[in-house]
């Protein structure tokens, strides 16, 4: 099932969830699960921890279908309750942005492509971490979803000029973590 | 590179974990949604089945006191219904006992 390729829009999707279609709120997800990840990624770092966030966040998203005041902005208030939900995730645990040990290297038939793939995997988590929630944010949602900067201030309550200023400073500092690693290494 | 801040970071190493874990919470978030109208669902089964039948039933014997209260069966109504005329008939609807005479005179064309 590709529940990315729908064609309605988000505003009609939105329309039809309310009305009871719970394939139709399946579509905003499969539409917006990776976004929704990327968010919750940075604000709590951890991958496994920010599928807890999100999952539980878009189910309380889909309960509360009914306050999103313009459905055709979906998208800017799904992340906004992400985010608010991650934020709280993170009090309520108070944990530490990203585990330095438990990491697991995958293991198999092409062993050292896989070790190769999960220290470069590991070694951009360590950089990712040491960034602020705000930089890892941008970073996330910009370079890896491809999200405007008007989307990332709507979504995040932050102004366009703020969010370039964050994603400027992340990718400064992710680029320093990662050559002064690879110096040490 | 005159600005290390202005190209893309590069971060398709996470790729497949990105989407792997979108893919999970895609998963885990449709079967909390199933869960929780399968729950709603057997709510509203067991309503169906046991409330509202019973409902209904409280509802029916509530309005067999309530038209019994307004139109109760009169004694002089039971002796017209089943003994229609005679003697007999008026000591129900009188609510009197029979005196000698009257048995004596009932009795007469049986002798």
């Amino acid at each position: 099932m590709t529940l990315e390729a729908d064609p309605r829009s988000d505003a009609e999707l939105v329309a039809r969830a309310r009305a009871g279609d719970d394939l139709a709120f399946g579509a905003l997800v499969g539409r917006h699960a990776r976004a929704a990840l990327a968010v919750a990624r940075g604000v709590v770092g951890d991958l496994d921890l920010a599928e807890d966030v999100c999952q539980d966040a878009l189910f309380r998203i889909w309960q509360r279908l009914g306050d999103c005041r313009e459905p055709a902005r979906f998208a800017a208030w799904m992340a906004r309750a992400v985010h608010r939900h991650a934020l709280n995730a993170v009090r309520r645990r108070r944990t530490a942005p990203l585990s330095e040990s438990g990491e697991i290297v995958a293991a198999g038939p092409s062993a050292q492509q896989n070790i190769e793939a999960g220290e470069l995997k590991r070694r951009l988590e360590r950089a990712l971490a040491e960034l602020s929630v705000e930089q890892r944010t941008a970073v996330l949602l910009f370079d890896q979803e491809e999200w405007s900067h008007a989307q990332i201030a709507g979504a995040l309550d932050t102004t366009e000029a703020m969010s370039r200023q964050h994603l400027m400073l992340g990718r400064r500092r992710l680029r320093t973590l990662l050559g002064t690693e690879r110096e040490g290494a | 590179m005159t600005d290390a801040s202005e190209g893309r970071a590069d971060l398709s190493a996470l790729e497949e974990d990105t989407a792997l874990g979108a893919t999970r919470v895609m998963a885990r978030v449709n079967r909390r949604i199933s869960a929780e109208r399968d729950l709603w669902g057997g709510v509203r089964l067991r309503l169906a089945r046991f409330a509202i039948p019973a409902v209904i039933a409280a509802a029916a014997s509530l309005a067999a006191i309530v038209l019994g209260r307004v139109k109760a069966p009169a004694p002089d109504h039971f002796a017209q219904v089943v003994m229609g005329e005679g003697p007999a008939a008026r000591w129900v609807s009188e609510n009197r006992r029979p005196d000698i005479a009257e048995l004596v005179a009932l009795a007469a064309p049986v002798r």
